[in-house]
């Protein structure tokens, strides 16, 4: 596979804030790749980049192997979906769609057929007459979709495109998007603060967290073997767990998911019961251990607050006490390599 | 690529508010009074030219007590301004709206650049500079016109309309600038950078994307440097040359000074309103600015 996006020692700050720190990072040809973290962290700043519309302090950013860090947004042949859209308020939604071909001075001829082509990929074709204020935020999205994928770009950007739809349209629309990024084959860069869309979504996720990849791989990976305890209580729907451990001779804690202990009476540890969530088929328990330690348990039954429960562990993640805990970690964090390998277009 | 199946217009947000007035009931009967009040003694004056321009001296200006209400309108004042020998009205309407027009023009030629690029220096700074750029209008400007005519002396080009309308752009650019740029900064930053990575130039977001947004604005801006030169009389006075013909308002003042009878002045100051009155009936649908906020959620 070869490399379709690089980020090389990218550095951004907003006056003293630093958005992007020293970030290296290669996206491979025909991968979902999504950048997930918590709001204001600077995701769609990395977006921003890759698009040209936001300059880099340092670094360097590179599109099939030809560095485009100074290069003009239109010179760079990739398609961007906005958080908000950015539909052209004064053009209907054929004209919206049409824009980046007419860019290129494609003929009349050939533009109408692609855009016909595209909308009735994506289910708007009723709807190419209209004012873009006068359709749903569902079709609104598609239309920025379609006007993104028309012109056949190798490289797309998308901000958080799912953010402003209504539920039950996002999770529609979540699934189709899937379905386009299979069928057009390109790769996509997606930056959401949702981990279910970077769960169903990514091939794989990087998490950002004060301007670094925190930890970078599979989704699976992030929430079964997280690098650092702050990636173990970012993702997943609750916080992990954590207890005092010494595993081989270092110090450290135990992080455990609420699913990965069991409540039995036999259990080796206990806990008291505070607070006892009914989340469909179980309910969560929010435990206080007797060293104050809160965690959270998960249980069939509901319990009663103040009843002691007993628990055991069956499966663990272990992290070193700060200094040496990013050198244990499972999955390295994002390497910052002191050479680079070259780069394959 | 198999389609997707078409997705639902449920969410469709509900139509805005109409805006109706208030019905006349005894309740409000004071917002009605107050607004009979108010458009009284704004009407007045504009009634009182009225009558002295269209009704005959003798009742106007030689009377002792001028009535209220004319016995009898005439045009002959008007006549006379038109057909008069010596008279320049017609000639210098034409100056002025040249002036108007030119300067009009070239508020907007100028200020969308000026307002674009400010627009994009941050909110505080962007203040900060249009502030400055009203430094001319906050000089009285008398002290500018004087040292300007002695330029245009200098390259000769005292008394044309263009030195006229370059001298009035003075005032009327920055009032131009201030409304452009607070029309800029209204539009969604992201519509440029879409624009841009889209595959437009710098040039064609500006003037294909955003400038089309900002048409309500650029109506508005373009009447309102119009209707500064249609109005200025300072700058035109002193650069006024005897050698060729006054703008409307120049002409106005120099029949109520010794050249011409004061009623033809008058008469011609009505006259002088209905170009505006035409020129804001024309653009007035451009200034409603419906839906152009729209397409853009967040």
């Amino acid at each position: 596979m070869s490399v379709k996006l690089r980020f090389e020692r990218v550095t951004k700050r907003f006056g003293k804030r630093l958005v992007a720190d020293d970030i290296t990072l290669d996206v491979d040809t025909g991968e979902f790749f999504v950048i997930l973290g918590p709001s204001g962290e600077g995701k769609s700043t990395l977006l921003r980049m890759v698009a040209g519309i936001e300059q880099l302090d340092a670094g360097r950013i590179w599109i099939d192997g030809q560095d485009v860090t100074y290069l003009a947004p239109n010179k760079r042949n990739i398609a961007m979906v906005f958080q908000n859209y950015a539909l052209y308020p004064n053009m209907n939604v054929f004209r919206n769609i049409a824009f980046p071909l007419k860019m290129q001075y494609f003929p009349r001829e050939e533009i109408e057929p692609k855009v016909r082509d595209v909308a009735k990929t994506l289910g708007i074709t009723e709807i190419l007459d209209r004012r873009v204020n006068q359709i749903s935020g569902g079709q609104q999205q598609r239309v920025a979709l379609a006007r993104a994928i028309v012109r056949n770009p190798t490289l797309f950007l998308l901000d958080e495109p799912l953010s402003n739809l209504d539920a039950r349209v996002r999770f529609a629309a979540r699934a189709e998007l899937k379905k386009i990024q299979k069928d057009l084959g390109q790769t996509f860069l997606f930056v959401t603060h949702d981990q279910k869309e970077a769960e169903t979504l990514s091939d794989r996720t990087g998490v950002i967290h004060l301007g670094r990849f925190e930890q970078v791989g599979p989704f699976s990976d992030l929430y079964e073997r997280p690098a650092t305890r702050w990636i173990g209580d970012f993702v997943g729907d609750v916080p992990m767990n954590y207890m005092p451990w010494t595993e081989s001779g270092a110090e450290g804690s135990l992080g455990f998911r609420p699913e990965w202990a069991e409540v039995s009476p036999e259990g080796a540890e206990s806990a008291t019961v505070q607070v006892s969530e009914r989340v469909g088929d179980f309910s969560y328990l929010l435990c206080t251990m007797a060293n104050g330690w809160r965690i959270y348990l998960r249980s069939l039954r509901s319990v009663d607050a103040g009843t002691e429960v007993r628990f055991n562990v069956n499966r663990h993640v272990f992290f070193q006490t700060p200094q040496a805990a990013e050198s244990a970690a499972p999955m390295p964090p994002s390497g910052r390599p002191e050479r680079l390998p070259p780069v394959k277009p | 690529m198999n389609p997707l199946p078409p997705v639902s217009s449920i969410d469709r947000r509900p139509p805005p508010p109409v805006y109706r007035a208030p019905k006349f009931t005894l309740s409000n009967i004071g917002l009605y009074a107050s607004i009979a009040v108010i458009s009284i003694f704004f009407l007045f004056p504009i009634y009182l030219i009225f009558l002295i321009g269209f009704t005959n001296q003798k009742y106007t200006i030689f009377s002792g007590r001028p009535p209220l209400i004319p016995p009898a309108l005439t045009l002959v004042n008007l006549q006379e301004g038109l057909t008069g020998p010596n008279s320049q009205f017609l000639s210098s309407m034409f100056l002025s709206l040249e002036v108007a027009f030119f300067v009009g023009a070239l508020a907007l030629l100028i200020g969308i650049p000026t307002a674009y690029g400010l627009s994009r220096l941050g909110t505080r700074l962007a203040y900060g500079l249009t502030t400055v750029l009203f430094v001319v209008n906050m000089v009285p400007s008398i002290t500018i016109a004087i040292p300007i005519s002695v330029q245009f002396i200098k390259v000769g080009l005292y008394g044309s309309p263009i030195s006229i309308g370059l001298t009035q752009e003075l005032l009327a650019l920055p009032v131009t600038v201030f409304l452009l740029v607070g029309a800029f900064q209204g539009l969604p930053k992201d519509l440029e950078n879409q624009a841009r990575v889209d595959g437009a130039g710098r040039m064609r977001a500006i003037y294909g994307n955003l400038v089309p947004l900002i048409l309500p604005a650029l109506v508005a801006a373009f009447l309102l440097a119009w209707m500064l030169s249609w109005d200025e009389s300072t700058f035109a006075l002193i650069l006024y040359n005897p050698a060729s013909s006054a703008t409307l308002p120049v002409n106005i003042f120099l029949s109520f000074t010794g050249r011409g009878s004061p009623t033809i002045g008058v008469a011609f100051s009505c006259i002088a309103t209905i170009p505006v009155i035409i020129l804001t009936v024309i653009l007035q649908k451009y200034l409603k600015g419906e839906d152009l906020a729209a397409g853009v959620r967040g």
